[in-house]
């Protein structure tokens, strides 16, 4: 971002990303023309409804949709574009220079293989070597993410591990290879409230440990909130919203974030009935004319629901996709 | 492992910190299995591998157990069959014509005086060479296409199972025998008609399973760490499928004996003087009214052998099922 002057240049730019997915009879959009940008170190949320696009998006980045997804745009990497990268290519990326942990740890792990095996292969994939090397990486990263006794778990199968020990399993699994992007996709969407804290505060400290930068898929802005440095917004496959995560909570720019910030439970007294933004998220093959939230929004004049809307720059390095940004004040009512 | 895997549920006993639940109260376990309040991760997915404990439980399968070593000591004995002093089989003694079993001749002498045990023995070690090598065959045909057809999908995948369609309209026996028939009279050419038989079946058993494996979420994970595609065939799907596959295969086999059998019956496999169990039950069958005894010994034989099979697929099944297991 052309704003930041002083910051170093993004280690992951994403510029106009859409994914399409054909099927036998027509063509859905369900992310259209995304970007955002991620720094070394740096944490971005990208939050949303259901259906908003925040996973195919990601996964997007690691190639790892279904062949009847069409990608464009631009995604690049340290310098490298990822957007139609061989999948031989993208093989030497996936777990080396990026990973990603998916929101099921029940079903991450091959049931039929030790703890032990399975993060040794992962090492081995990327980094070859001998067996011992290996297994002694894999109890260094067992160690590193908590898990007790990590010589003795090394031989075990995965169904003798708990939920959130899976997941610490998994986090682990994708760091083998230190590297320098991890997707998290949901990672604590499956577990329950305080093992949801315990990872959250693992995957925090990994960071500083490891200096890598997180991309936090997540549909709760309370996890945001405490991992967080930026917010992106999708809604109906687009970023509504990019923002340093203490000014989107201060002064949300776009009237879906602050009906976001405004349905949560905090934000009303208690015994209050919670409030919400009235309507659906739009399936993508029906999306309405102009902006894509005018139908729910309060704000919304006769402009908005002929004329779409681009992603805008505005000054504190944030990003708005709202014609009314400027004379709105939208304070988030905590 | 069934109490543990229950505790396990609800207490993980290597948290390492801000445990939410008192681990020595017992009435907070009590209400979490009542479903007063169920944590989400409950583990849905705690598959135990098939090969932990396998040898424990099909031990516990006693006529599993029993029918694993008559086969194991028929396969010893009928390997061994030159070195363990039976008569020569195909040795004829013309004055000794449908003599019944006695301490010379232990199930007695067929219809040219030959030694019915030597010639059972040897003929073990035919009818089992053919099933074995046919189930082989079908395997090596059928696993890879298999994980073809599962993993491609599309067209592969509708092309090969329009193929195997075709092929299993046919009754197999009577696509064995034209398939042997084509081929010429001999036992490996039996095995690899029988191979082709059931080839098809494997097949779409393979296939199956690799789509519901396919999905699977460590499959995807594995792809996101980046293995390779074959690695990831070979680790991650075929191992997660082999367990049904063995299974499928000792049945099969039991299935290939007898179809050897028939197939020798009507002269197609093993040609004379050397003996199979189905050449021994056409000798035998000629003799019906001088010696109709002479039939039990080989249809005896054959059909414990292939209830052996039978049994040992079942004890199989129910030692690698991975699904019901521990509940």
């Amino acid at each position: 971002m052309s704003t930041n002057r002083t910051a170093p240049a993004p280690l992951l730019d994403v510029t106009d990303l859409s994914v399409a997915f054909t099927s036998h009879k027509d063509t859905v959009t369900v992310v259209d023309r995304v970007s955002f940008s991620v720094r070394a170190g740096e944490t971005l949320g990208i939050v949303g409804e259901s259906g908003s696009g925040k996973t195919v998006s990601s996964l997007a980045l690691l190639g790892l949709l279904p062949a009847s997804a069409t990608i464009t745009g631009s995604a690049t990497f340290d310098g490298t574009q990822l957007v139609g990268m061989s999948d031989r290519k993208m093989r030497d990326v996936r777990g080396n220079d990026m990973s990603v942990i998916f929101q099921e740890p029940m079903t991450s792990l091959d049931p039929s293989f030790t703890i032990g095996n399975q993060l040794a292969e992962a090492y081995r994939n990327h980094r070859g070597g001998a067996k011992k090397a290996a297994q002694d990486r894999a109890t260094e990263m067992l160690r590193l993410v908590g898990i007790p006794e990590p010589q003795r778990r090394l031989g075990e199968y995965p169904h003798s591990f708990s939920g959130g020990m899976r997941q610490r399993v998994m986090i682990a699994m994708a760091l083998i290879c230190s590297p320098r992007l991890l997707i998290a996709d949901e990672p604590t969407t499956a577990l329950d409230v305080t093992i949801q804290s315990q990872i959250l505060e693992l995957l925090k400290d990994l960071q500083t440990e490891l200096g890598m930068a997180i991309i936090f898929v997540t549909h709760d802005l309370g996890v945001v909130a405490s991992v967080c440095d930026q917010v992106a917004v999708m809604y109906a496959g687009q970023v509504i919203e990019q923002s340093p995560v203490d000014d989107f909570f201060a002064d949300p720019l776009h009237p879906y974030s602050a009906g976001l910030l405004d349905s949560m439970p905090q934000s009303v007294a208690k015994g209050e009935r919670l409030r919400m933004i009235a309507g659906t998220v739009p399936p993508p093959n029906r999306l309405p004319v102009g902006c894509r939230f005018n139908p729910r929004c309060r704000y919304a004049l006769e402009e908005c629901t002929t004329t779409p809307q681009d992603l805008e720059e505005v000054e504190g390095g944030r990003m708005v996709r709202c014609m009314r940004h400027a004379d709105l004040t939208l304070k988030a009512t905590t | 492992m069934t109490d543990w895997d229950s505790r396990n549920r609800d207490v993980d006993p290597f948290l390492t910190s801000g445990d939410n639940r008192p681990l020595d109260s017992t009435l907070e376990i009590e209400r979490t299995t009542e479903g007063f309040w169920t944590p989400s991760a409950l583990p849905s997915h705690d598959t135990v591998p098939a090969h932990v404990g396998f040898w424990k439980r099909f031990r516990r399968n006693k006529v599993a157990m029993v029918a694993a070593i008559y086969l194991v000591v028929l396969i010893v004995v009928a390997l061994l069959a030159k070195h363990i002093g039976l008569q020569d089989p195909n040795l004829q003694n013309l004055t000794e014509i449908n003599h019944k079993p006695s301490g010379a001749h232990w199930l007695g002498q067929d219809d040219l005086g030959r030694d019915v045990f030597a010639r059972v023995i040897y003929g073990a070690r035919v009818s089992l060479e053919a099933s074995f090598l046919a189930v082989a065959l079908a395997l090596i045909i059928a696993v890879p296409l298999g994980l073809l057809a599962g993993f491609s999908g599309g067209w592969i995948d509708q092309t090969l199972m329009r193929v195997s369609d075709a092929f299993q309209v046919i009754p197999a026996l009577v696509l064995a025998l034209v398939i042997s028939g084509i081929l010429g009279p001999s036992t490996t050419n039996v095995a690899i008609a029988l191979a082709i038989v059931f080839a098809p079946g494997f097949v779409r058993l393979v296939r199956g399973q690799v789509i519901g494996v396919r999905e699977e979420t460590y499959v995807e994970a594995s792809r996101s760490i980046g293995a390779k595609p074959l690695f990831i065939i070979r680790k991650r799907v075929l191992h997660n499928v082999a367990s049904p596959l063995i299974v499928q295969a000792a049945v099969t086999a039991g299935f290939a004996l007898l179809a050897e059998a028939s197939l020798s019956f009507l002269g197609l496999g093993v040609q004379a003087p050397d003996a199979s169990w189905g050449t021994m039950l056409t000798r035998a069958f000629s003799q019906v009214y001088d010696a109709g005894w002479l039939l039990w010994i080989p249809g005896g034989a054959i059909a414990i052998t292939v209830l052996a099979f039978n049994l040992i697929g079942d004890g199989l099944r129910d030692a690698l099922g991975t699904e019901t297991r521990g509940a």
